[in-house]
């Protein structure tokens, strides 16, 4: 919220700094239209950028809304939730019908609200990540045990590969990760401390900076770093691979309608329609889970209770 | 000198230039300023940009940076890049490692810190870098005293370079336009000094070549249309001045043309005169010499008796005061006309002085009154000036002494005033000196009241009317003489007044001359002792009637050397001559039996003849029969009674003769001057020897009786032949033109 606000300030200074330099276009004015009676599919998302989030997301809530008719569904609409606990309650309200994310968090909605995971979703055309651990590539950090004793940066707590999977993977391998407050924070020598980065791009910059020792992201996110700065670090453990996201659907939902969101869903790269609408939410496609639902879930569920044990 | 292109262009052209170059000059600096200065705003306010949003991005950041929150500030740079309004914008963390970049993320997450980024960890202050097309502007995020890291930005300068353009352009044209009213202005500002300058230059051109009525109307009110008045004024000057120096000019004319016409008439006038003269000299002198001649004829006549021959010397003597009245008239026409001219030789002063004593000792004694001849020793012997001259204004002077003198003396004083060097006689040419003459009398005086008018012509005192006789011109004549020979002439009375006498003064300036100068007439009259050795014995023919005249010769020559024959008359001549074979025969021309002209003429005509020099000698002191002189065949002639030195004169002149000479001696022959031997054959010889146009301009001059052509055609024969032309001028002084005629060839 402060980083929301002080963007804002920044956007108005420069507004105002740069409104007698530039021709400004105008912007384009919003889009109005009369509210749309009957139901609606409801896409859900977590963002500070609603209004990015909701520009990303509407064209495939517009698209599913127009493959539901029969039920009754006229539109679709798309709720940004500011946060997971905001999201939960949404959701077991039954005001989301679909919420995407990754396993964590998913799995977190899943278990408050009895959502259903019922797909894979390809983020940028990622079906599946894992988490690796990096430092300093003269760090001298060659596995996780080194960690004890020095604070490490994880994302944040609803992140997955940020959060969830190192975390489990520090408690398998009976290393003892313990939340600290600050990088500065005293970590006792059995313990391997850890701080939220918030994102991914701060857990490299600490650990470039050399102000945490090392740090979690995913291999996505690894994998896009410069190449010198890839030279520059180290990955000492990696995580298994989970899902990229998972599609949820709210618990209570008709299953026929549930059924005909999964058919829609898969089948949106058939279609010009749906492909478009894809290529606005970022996705490359949905995709049924591999091993089965159910051995998928299970899994991410072994690793959440895991990570639920610890809190 | 070249000029250069410049030198050569017009004054509007060059005011046009110089002003518009000024302007052009001015314009473009405070253009130059201008834009410099907007430039520097520009600049100012791009820096100010910058750093505000330094410091936007720096408050903004300031948390994320401390805690290095890299998403927050990429997105932060992300959306600062997305505004395209800066070219450059990164967080740099506390080692100047870049976190976060606005327009490339690939600069993110590298070890290596950023140079730029510890530059400005390292700066107190905003860091400002202008490039070619951004302006990099940076500074350090502080929290406290903890620099947590740097933020640094880059804004185009596009828009500040698109700003000068744009004022570039507006002050180009501003500029432009202002150098085009610049121009203008310069126009019409040269125009408004040249087109009144151009008008000027038209109307001085007009002026120039003769418009005089050209008048400038330039109303500008400064100095050009004060010029442009002062022009008019001038012009209008100028016309007035050009107006009346015409009119001085036609009544020049009209006056030139009456002088030409008076002038014209004097000179026909004078033409006129000179032929009257020369009509009336020839017409009354041949009448004159044949009764001086026969005169003298019948005297010689020894049959005749002491009545008829007392009577033949009245005719003789009335005949020569005719001649002499003659000859004044005739000189005063002369003089009148400008046509006197001296007749410088050189003569022995002495001789001249015991000449006139001797001449005027008889009229003393007959008057019973004295003659003091006074000569200070100082006077030279030798001097030169025109002798004849001299002479007759000392017989005049002292003719009128004895004249007007009854009792008492008449005194003749010559004194000497030496000019400059007087002492040295080989200067050449001579220094001139003055010799101071005067003739006292003890007659009765002259009357004051006409002593004014004693010198004019046609004027004669009491006296003189009381005594008759005379023209009047005697004291005129001897005035004007002594003033053409440099000197003047005045009169006194003695003891100023009248009654005790008068006394008549000149003064002249003659040329001393040296030993060495002198002619051998004069220098054998003291110096010759005989004839140089190595020459031929000269053999000379004495023909004269008059024994005395013939011994006169004999003795003068014979001592010399010279071998000497006497004839009586010109049959004996003829006789001597065949038998002998004189080399030079002295032929007095009246004798009996045969005369001298015969006598020479058949001399001449026989074999031999030729090579024979004829001297004719003859008492007559008449030029009229010269021609019959000239037409008998000889070669040269003297007057009676001969004086010593013309003889050696004639003799070296013909023969050559080269003399001994000695110191000089005492008690010399006095004898009475003479005119300059002329010899008619050489006059004609010598005419003939000049060129063609010349001797037909002479003729024509002489046949015209044209004084001024003649003395012209004199001048002319002066440089080629200076004897010939003497001989010349002393016809023409007697108005013998038709001799001069006679003497030339026969031309068309």
């Amino acid at each position: 919220m402060t980083g929301f606000i002080t963007k804002l300030f920044v956007w108005f200074t420069l507004i105002g700094l740069f409104s007698g330099c530039t021709a400004v276009s105008p912007s384009a004015p919003p889009t109005t239209g009369p509210v749309p009676n009957g139901r609606a599919l409801v896409i859900g998302d977590i963002s500070d950028e609603a209004a990015e989030t909701i520009k990303g997301t509407q064209p495939l809530a517009d698209y599913l809304a127009g493959q539901l008719s029969e039920f009754g569904i006229t539109h679709g609409e798309v709720r940004i939730a500011p946060d997971l606990e905001t999201m939960i309650q949404w959701m077991g309200r039954g005001e989301v019908d679909l919420y995407f994310d990754s396993p964590y968090p998913a799995l977190v909605i899943s278990q408050e609200t009895g959502a259903t995971p019922i797909l894979r979703r390809l983020k940028y055309g990622v079906d599946q990540y894992h988490s690796v651990f990096f430092s300093r590539a003269n760090a001298g950090v060659r596995s996780a045990a080194d960690l004890a004793g020095h604070v490490i940066a994880f994302e944040e707590p609803f992140s997955t590969s940020g959060y969830m999977l190192p975390l489990a993977y520090l408690i398998e391998n009976g290393l003892r990760p313990v939340e600290k407050e600050s990088l500065d924070t005293a970590v006792a020598p059995d313990e391997i401390g850890y701080v939220f980065s918030t994102a991914d791009n701060t857990t490299v910059q600490w650990v470039i900076s050399g102000i945490a020792l090392a740090g979690v992201t995913d291999n996505v996110t690894f994998g896009r770093l410069p190449v010198d700065t890839q030279a520059d670090l180290a990955i000492f453990a990696e995580t298994g691979n989970v899902p990229r996201q998972l599609v949820l659907v709210r618990s209570g939902l008709d299953e026929t309608l549930v059924a005909k969101i999964k058919s829609e869903l898969l089948a949106m790269n058939d279609n010009e329609a749906g492909q478009a609408a894809l290529d606005t939410f970022l996705t490359t496609e949905f995709t049924e889970f591999p091993e089965g639902p159910d051995k998928a879930l299970a899994e991410m569920q072994h690793i959440y209770q895991m990570v639920q044990a610890q809190k | 000198m070249i000029k250069r292109p410049w030198q050569q262009a017009s004054l509007a052209l060059k005011l046009t230039l110089i002003i518009t170059f000024i302007v052009v000059l001015v314009v473009a600096m405070l253009t130059v300023v201008s834009v410099r200065r907007e430039q520097q705003t520009f600049q100012r306010e791009l820096e100010q940009q910058a750093k505000l949003l330094l410091d936007t991005l720096a408050a903004s950041g300031a948390d994320s940076l401390y805690f290095l929150d890299a998403d927050f500030l990429q997105d932060l740079m992300q959306d600062l890049g997305q505004f395209d309004v800066v070219t450059f914008g990164r967080y740099y963390d506390a080692d100047g490692r870049v976190v976060a970049d606005a327009l490339n993320p690939n600069t993110q997450f590298n070890i290596t810190p950023d140079p730029f980024g510890q530059l400005l960890l390292q700066s107190d202050t905003t860091v400002f870098t202008w490039q070619a097309d951004q302006l990099i502007a940076g500074q350090v995020v502080q929290l406290g005293a903890q620099r947590i890291g740097a933020v640094g930005v880059g804004l185009p300068t596009a828009p500040l370079t698109a700003k000068l353009d744009a004022l570039g352009t507006q002050v180009t044209i501003i500029a432009s336009f202002v150098v085009l009213i610049g121009l203008i202005l310069a126009l019409l500002f040269s125009r408004s000094i040249t087109d009144p300058l151009q008008e000027m230059i038209s109307a001085t051109q007009r002026v120039r070549e003769g418009d005089l009525s050209q008048r400038l109307t330039i109303t500008s009110g400064d100095e050009l249309a004060l010029l442009g008045a002062h022009f008019n004024d001038m012009t209008a000057q100028l016309e007035d001045t050009l107006t009346q120096m015409e009119a001085e000019i036609e009544a020049r004319k009209r006056t030139q043309a009456e002088l030409e016409a008076a002038k014209e008439a004097a000179e026909t006038a004078n033409r006129a005169k000179s032929t009257f003269l020369a009509n009336m000299s020839h017409e009354l002198r041949t009448p004159l010499n044949a009764i001086l001649g026969f005169s003298e004829l019948m005297a010689r006549d020894r049959s005749i008796t002491p009545q008829q021959k007392e009577n033949l010397e009245v005719i003789s003597r009335s005949g020569e005061h005719l001649l002499g009245l003659i000859n004044q008239v005739l000189d005063m026409s002369k003089i009148e006309a400008g046509r006197m001219t001296l007749s410088e030789r050189d003569f022995d002063l002495y001789r001249l002085l015991a000449d006139l004593e001797t001449m005027f000792q008889l009229k003393a004694q007959e008057k019973k009154i004295r003659l003091i001849v006074e000569r200070h020793p100082d006077v030279p012997q030798h001097v030169r000036t025109d002798e004849l001259k001299l002479r007759q204004i000392l017989i005049n002077l002292l003719n009128n002494a004895f004249k007007f003198t009854d009792a008492g003396y008449v005194m003749l004083r010559v004194d000497y005033r030496p000019n400059g060097a007087a002492n040295d006689t080989a200067v050449t040419p001579p220094p001139t000196h003055t010799l101071y003459f005067a003739v006292e009398d003890t007659g009765p005086g002259i009357e004051p009241d006409e002593l004014a008018t004693l010198f004019d012509a046609f004027v004669q005192a009491k006296a003189g009317r009381d005594f008759g006789g005379g023209t009047g011109l005697g004291l005129s004549l001897s005035r004007q003489f002594a003033q053409l020979m440099g000197g003047d002439m005045m009169a006194r009375n003695v003891k100023d007044r009248p009654g005790n006498g008068a006394v008549f003064q000149f003064h002249i300036q003659v040329q001393l001359l040296a030993e060495s100068s002198l002619p051998a007439g004069l220098r054998q009259a003291h110096q010759i002792v005989g004839l140089e050795p190595g020459q031929p014995t000269y053999r000379l023919l004495i023909v004269d009637d008059n024994r005395d005249n013939r011994q006169m010769l004999l003795h003068l020559l014979a001592p010399l050397g010279f071998a000497i024959r006497q004839a009586e008359n010109g049959t004996q001549a003829i006789e001597e001559w065949q038998a002998w074979r004189p080399h030079l025969i002295w032929m007095d021309l009246h004798m009996p039996v045969l005369n001298g002209y015969e006598a020479t003429r058949r001399i001449k005509t026989l074999p031999g003849g030729q090579d024979t020099i004829v001297i004719a000698t003859t008492a007559t002191a008449f030029s009229a029969n010269i021609d019959d002189i000239s037409d008998s065949g000889c070669d040269d002639f003297i007057r009676k009674p001969v004086q010593a030195h013309e003889i050696f004169e004639t003799l070296q002149q013909h023969l050559g003769v080269q003399y001994l000479y000695a110191d000089a001696d005492e008690g010399e022959t006095a004898v009475s001057p003479a005119l300059p031997p002329q010899s008619s054959h050489d006059l004609a010889a010598a005419l003939a020897a000049l060129p063609p146009d010349l001797q037909t301009a002479l003729q024509q001059a002489a046949v015209q009786t044209n004084m001024t052509a003649v003395a012209e055609c004199l001048d002319r024969i002066q440089s080629l032949d200076p004897q010939l032309a003497q001989r010349l001028r002393n016809l023409a002084d007697d108005f013998e033109y038709d001799k001069i005629t006679a003497l030339l060839p026969n031309r068309q």
